[in-house]
């Protein structure tokens, strides 16, 4: 089960129990300690739990007078501390349900029915932390997301100033042989002028990302931090050697396609020594191509195969 | 002017059919996003606030007066099955 499908099914047991009656309500309230339990929420769990003291919590909880329904838990302020010891009732609650039921006329009372008791705990306890609790997991999970990102980005920042001196060499030699192969299909008459002008777009794509590397190369450190076209640059450059390849040796022509080597493993070399080996895959698949490894069917396929799977 | 009994069976008669329908209405009116659970409680809450608010004005009238709580559940079920409806719908 996902995270995704886990808080799914908690919603939907909460769901239950806003309609059970005191026939019905286990079922539900097991439910939801089953999706509470879903391994990658137990670690999260856990914490939670960890940092209260659900024994401590009750005893110095208002148990009222002679009275019923006069007993008042006394809740914390802070978010993890509630979550925390939510987590700790539904637990209870999942392995005995008839807990739950007493905890509820004990602390949740609002008539002599069962039901009342269980309806009323579910309105001001498990909705709530449902709602809590996700956003809870929500933010988590969007923090761990932008610390991958950040490291993505200090990985492409390391990689540039590491490898700037065969960034500017690889860069120049592709802007150079991007400019041999225009010159080919310009004069090549078995492209269809609609080929032809695909093929003309996907060089100058691939020129434009040269150029923006070879900058790179020559760009200080801090201003590489800040910069979001570097970060992009790998995923474009990935992109656009898909299109570009993809665009000239088209199964129609895959037979009269003269890319020189120089240019695949200077698009391979490039996407590599920025991008890691994100930017290699395609460079090396076309190397076996014309290297006569690969047939050229297969080729165009995979090529074929790469562009749609980036789309 | 004296109210005989079976003209008071009436009134009453005729107040329950008009509560009846002001309930009815207020289940029509109700709105809620039925996949969320606090907002399906929003709408029973409002339903249960406005069964109290128009029992108020029939307070002489026995029969709605013990009957209020039974309406409440009434309408509270009825809330339920039309997030339920609503659920199914749009699984389907």
């Amino acid at each position: 089960m996902t995270i995704e499908s886990a808080l799914k099914e908690l919603n939907n047991a909460i769901l239950d129990l806003q309609q059970a009656d005191h026939n019905t309500y286990e079922r539900p309230v097991r439910k939801m300690a089953v999706a509470l339990n879903d391994l990658d929420l137990q670690a999260i769990n856990k914490k939670l739990k960890d940092n209260v003291d659900f024994e401590t919590f009750i005893e110095n909880s208002n148990v009222g007078g002679s009275m019923v329904g006069s007993s008042q838990l006394n809740w914390p302020l802070e978010r993890e501390l509630e979550l925390g010891l939510t987590l700790h009732i539904i637990e209870k609650a999942g392995s005995d349900p008839r807990w739950l039921q007493n905890f509820a006329f004990e602390w949740y009372y609002d008539g002599n029915k069962i039901i009342d008791g269980l309806r009323k705990l579910n309105r001001s306890v498990l909705i709530p932390f449902a709602r809590d609790y996700k956003d809870y997991i929500d933010n988590l999970m969007s923090a761990n997301e932008s610390k991958i990102e950040k490291a993505e980005a200090l990985a492409v920042v390391d990689r540039v100033e590491e490898n700037r001196v065969p960034i500017l060499f690889v860069s120049k030699l592709i802007i150079s042989l991007t400019e041999e192969l225009r010159e080919k299909v310009r004069g090549d008459n078995k492209l269809s002028p609609d080929e032809r002008t695909a093929a003309l777009e996907a060089l100058d794509k691939l020129q434009k990302l040269s150029h923006e590397a070879q900058v790179m190369s020559e760009a200080p450190p801090d201003l590489l931090m800040k910069n979001e076209d570097i970060q992009s640059w790998a995923g474009r450059f990935k992109s656009a050697i898909n299109e570009s390849l993809g665009t000239i040796i088209d199964p129609k022509n895959v037979a009269n396609a003269a890319v020189p080597t120089g240019l695949i493993l200077g698009c391979g070399a490039l996407g590599a020594l920025i991008g890691g080996p994100i930017g290699f895959g395609a460079g090396s698949m076309l190397g076996h191509l014309i290297t006569g490894q690969i047939k050229p069917g297969a080729a165009a396929k995979t090529i074929e195969d790469a562009v749609a799977a980036k789309d | 002017m004296k109210v005989s009994g079976f003209e008071a069976i009436t009134m009453k008669t005729n107040q329950m059919a008009k509560f009846a329908e002001e309930i009815d209405g207020e289940l029509a009116r109700v709105s809620f996003d039925p996949a969320n659970p606090a907002s399906i409680e929003g709408a029973l809450q409002q339903i249960s606030d406005a069964v109290d608010e128009k029992t108020k004005f029939y307070e002489r009238n026995d029969w709605i007066q013990n009957l209020a709580a039974q309406l409440k559940e009434h309408a509270r079920n009825k809330v339920l099955e039309k997030a339920a409806a609503a659920r199914m719908g749009d699984e389907g």
